[in-house]
């Protein structure tokens, strides 16, 4: 017949001919393994560690306020695997934002969000938003005092958005509480929402190819197998040293929270905007966020020349390290500044 | 042409995104809103939890913990608070003894029960050393269910609410974890090496 294809002996050959797995061997190019152009792939294992660690903690929480802080204590006393799930899932969280982060710098820094990958980009700050409210829930989850604060300061937000808000809103559902729909949203909804925008993400990284360097557009080539045995390696490395940090350095959990005091700093992804509260108040925290990532997302329309080596490209670095060192400023200003102070010297002026 | 075309829209675009960045925090500046509302209850229970969780989470913040034990003292709503406790709690915070402060507070919050109002000087709750009363969990801000005296029925496990901060201790499964974690840094950086 027409159609029979030559059989393969042995194992794999059964395997490949079902499965196409050897469709996986395209070519990519050498500086696909170096560590900058991994680190969307070092963020990708990151966030599969988070899953599963996320899924040995379900076994142990309870989403529901009268117990969730203590559910939390629960696990913390014994070094079990609950506590290693702890652990594991916190210092994930960090690695993951933190090789987010530095790939977004990566492509900035390469010009690999230009024409044809300017979608790409899109997809990729829309990916950074679900990140950062994975985060975000995940911090409330815990139920303490840092944890209130947050979800006071998201309400509070929330209330200047009005009926764009409803749904996140204490009143939208009197059967089911808060607490209990922001963890269904860290375990459920937020994370379909990546899988999906990363299918979208993957696609168009497949489409486009692996950008080039800047002013090297040949190279050697290898497989895209080569590419993952490499993240593989990194995997390695990152899954030892959180286990490492979980161990060494196993994260805290705060007091029950208490209504109606504000004592406590967030986590260090979000003090860029709790230094920017102390100036503008949560009206402006609201402005700050949402032209932050709008002026992300319009960074391939804001630096649409064709260049991308660097000497090309000064005005464009340069503004893009001026907001990385005002993040870092801004961090470094609100991990000085004392808890209760929100109201800054800007406010004495302006009032 | 398409280069100086291109650029120039990149150039308004930019010029009006700085505008509109800089209306809209001149914009913001005109309404501050304080998320945290700057202003303290009016019944004593609720400003004695504050106190207590202030001092729990800040030991330098007697200020605001001697403005919530002075508004809680002339509070016209005293339930579930035991007021001569609070009056100590006040006295030792100022000469300085925190350890005091805190568990007097927590002596002064009295468990009642649903529909009875709070009895003025109830006898103290039995606690053992480090424990205090719990309060109820925090219910989101602006619910009915806010603020609300311990009834005996939530009157749970008695922890204290401080910070729980777990310490490396050197058992079997923690030094285990951590060889296991050198090893593969190790394996995966030698890999990494050969690799190349």
């Amino acid at each position: 017949m027409a159609t029979d294809a030559v059989r393969r002996p042995g194992v794999w050959a059964a395997i490949d001919e079902r499965f196409g797995l050897s469709d996986l061997a395209y070519s990519v190019p050498r500086h696909a393994n170096t560590l900058p152009f991994s680190l969307g792939g070092i963020s990708m294992v990151s966030l599969l560690i988070l899953g599963l660690s996320g899924i040995v903690l379900t076994q142990f929480y309870y989403p529901m306020p009268e117990f969730a802080n203590d559910s939390v204590r629960t696990m913390m006393p014994q070094f079990g695997l609950a506590r290693l799930a702890r652990g594991v899932h916190y210092w994930a969280a960090q690695v993951f934002l933190v090789t987010v982060l530095l790939h977004m710098i990566r492509i900035f820094l390469t010009a690999s969000f230009k024409r044809p990958r300017e979608a790409n980009w899109v997809v990729g700050v829309l990916l950074l938003g679900i990140s950062v409210a994975l985060y975000f829930t995940g911090t409330v989850l815990k139920w303490d005092q840092e944890g209130f604060e947050a979800l006071e300061h998201n309400l509070a937000i929330g209330h200047l958005l009005g009926g764009l808000w409803h749904w996140f809103a204490p009143s939208f559902s009197q059967a089911a509480p808060l607490l209990l729909r922001l963890y269904i949203a860290h375990i459920v909804v937020l994370p379909s929402a990546i899988f999906f925008v990363l299918i979208v993400h993957f696609w168009l990284i497949k489409k486009h190819g692996i950008s080039p360097i800047p002013g090297n557009d040949g190279g050697e080539m290898l497989r895209f197998t080569s590419h993952l045995a490499h993240l593989a390696m990194y995997a390695a490395v990152l899954a030892g040293f959180i286990l490492i940090l979980t161990v060494l350095l196993p994260p805290v959990i705060g007091p029950a929270p208490v209504e109606g005091i504000e004592v406590t700093k967030p986590p260090w992804p979000f003090l860029p905007l709790f230094a920017v509260e102390n100036w503008v108040g949560v009206r402006g925290l609201l402005w700050v966020s949402l032209a932050a990532f709008v002026m992300l997302a319009l960074v391939p329309l804001l630096d649409r020349s064709p260049h991308t080596r660097p000497p090309q490209r000064r005005a464009a670095l340069a503004l893009g390290a001026v907001v990385v060192l005002t993040f870092v400023g801004l961090v470094l200003l609100a991990w000085i500044t004392k808890g209760a102070e929100h109201l800054g010297w800007l406010l004495s002026i302006w009032a | 042409m398409a280069d100086i075309r291109t650029e120039s829209a990149g150039e308004w675009l930019r010029t009006a995104l700085i505008l509109a960045a800089a209306i809209g925090l001149a914009q913001a500046s005109a309404n501050v809103a304080l998320a945290h509302k700057g202003k303290l209850p009016t019944d004593a229970l609720s400003l004695v939890r504050q106190a207590a969780a202030l001092l729990a989470q800040d030991p330098k913040m007697t200020a605001e913990v001697k403005e919530r034990l002075d508004a809680a003292l002339t509070s016209r709503d005293p339930r579930g608070v035991n007021l001569a406790n609070v009056e100590q709690a006040r006295s030792a915070l100022a000469s300085g003894d925190i350890l005091a402060t805190r568990r007097l507070l927590a002596d002064a919050i009295v468990p009642v029960s649903a529909g009875t109002p709070a009895p003025s000087m109830p006898p103290s709750t039995s606690t053992t050393a480090g424990t205090m009363p719990m309060p109820p969990a925090a219910s989101p801000p602006g619910s009915a269910e806010a603020v609300r005296p311990a009834t005996a029925e939530q009157m749970a496990t008695m922890k204290m609410a401080e910070p729980l901060v777990s310490r490396y201790t050197g058992t079997l499964g923690e030094s285990t974890t951590v060889l296991v974690g050198l090893v593969l840094v190790v394996a995966g950086l030698v890999m990494l090496r050969r690799g190349r």
